[in-house]
């Protein structure tokens, strides 16, 4: 018998809107977030697709699935001085019930980019961070809703990836959009119920 | 076609941050053609959102450099339409909803 799934997958389940000082240098403010993020996400998975935009070349215009170390993608957008956003792409690796690695493609999306493609060099960066995967919250929208167990084990986790990303950009959380988990998402990332608290 | 909709008090981030995640969901399906998103306001709280303040955020990610990916953005207000922009052939955006 197959156990019914206690998480989903779907795009955009829950977002965090981040804003990030540019100190009048949106560019290498933009390098920088990149370089954190991809430091912090090894905490919670791994970058799978880099896409970086550009005044002179547009929306996506290079991007990358050959590199996923920092100081490589790092190097590689020395190259553009025009660099307007990155998306990062990134597949999710949690704890299963049974310790294994639980593996979730595609759970998770990342970008840091200028409010305006020509916004004052001042204006703060917007960063995001969206889940596409429920797996961190106890009351999911799985076929089982009863997800305390992963939850428990990867949300602290989540929360560790997320504070470090705030705090080494200095940037903060402007709001957080997650309609389907009313009171189980905050600024600080994934609020857990007390243990033996009712879903 | 990919419907967001929300029902808390509408910020400045969420339409923007909605498009942009679109347009990459249309990408990444691997689909070589264009896409459109419907976004619906529910409720008191949302619906409360000035035309204006809608439009701004349309405006900011869905242009000529970006929301690429997308050729229809539309707002809901409990299910009427409030606002509807469509890409160009040149690329440029125009709002055609309202006229």
């Amino acid at each position: 018998m197959m156990a019914a799934t206690t998480w989903r997958s779907k795009s955009g389940l829950i977002m965090f809107h981040l804003a990030m000082p540019s100190r009048g240098q949106p560019v290498a403010s933009i390098r920088l977030a990149t370089n954190v993020f991809l430091e912090a996400v090894k905490i919670i998975g791994v970058a799978r697709e880099v896409e970086v935009s550009t005044r002179s070349g547009g929306e996506g215009a290079h991007e990358w699935s050959d590199v996923i170390d920092g100081p490589q993608i790092a190097q590689r957008l020395e190259a553009y001085p025009d660099i307007t956003a990155v998306l990062i792409r990134c597949d999710l690796h949690c704890e299963d019930r049974d310790a294994s690695r639980l593996a979730i493609p595609s759970g998770m999306t990342f970008w840091v980019q200028l409010v305006e493609v020509d916004s004052h060099p001042d204006a703060p960066l917007e960063m995001n961070v969206t889940l596409d995967a429920d797996v961190y919250v106890a009351k999911s929208w799985g076929d089982d809703r009863d997800n305390r167990d992963l939850a428990q084990r990867n949300a602290p986790a989540f929360n560790r990836f997320l504070a470090n990303l705030l705090r080494d950009t200095g940037a903060t959380v402007e709001s957080v959009s997650a309609e389907d988990y009313r009171g189980q998402v905050d600024a600080t990332g994934i609020v857990l119920p007390a243990l033996g608290a009712r879903l | 076609v990919e419907v967001k909709s929300r029902s808390s008090e509408l910020d400045g981030r969420w339409i923007k941050d909605q498009i942009r995640k679109a347009s990459d969901q249309v990408k990444q399906s691997g689909a070589d053609e264009q896409g459109a998103v419907e976004l619906q306001l529910r409720g008191d709280d949302a619906a409360r959102a000035p035309f204006d303040a809608i439009e701004r955020q349309v405006k900011a990610a869905f242009n000529d450099a970006r929301g690429t990916r997308l050729n229809r953005v539309t707002v809901f207000k409990d299910g009427v339409k409030v606002g509807e922009w469509r890409r160009l052939p040149d690329g440029s955006v125009e709002r055609v909803f309202p006229p």
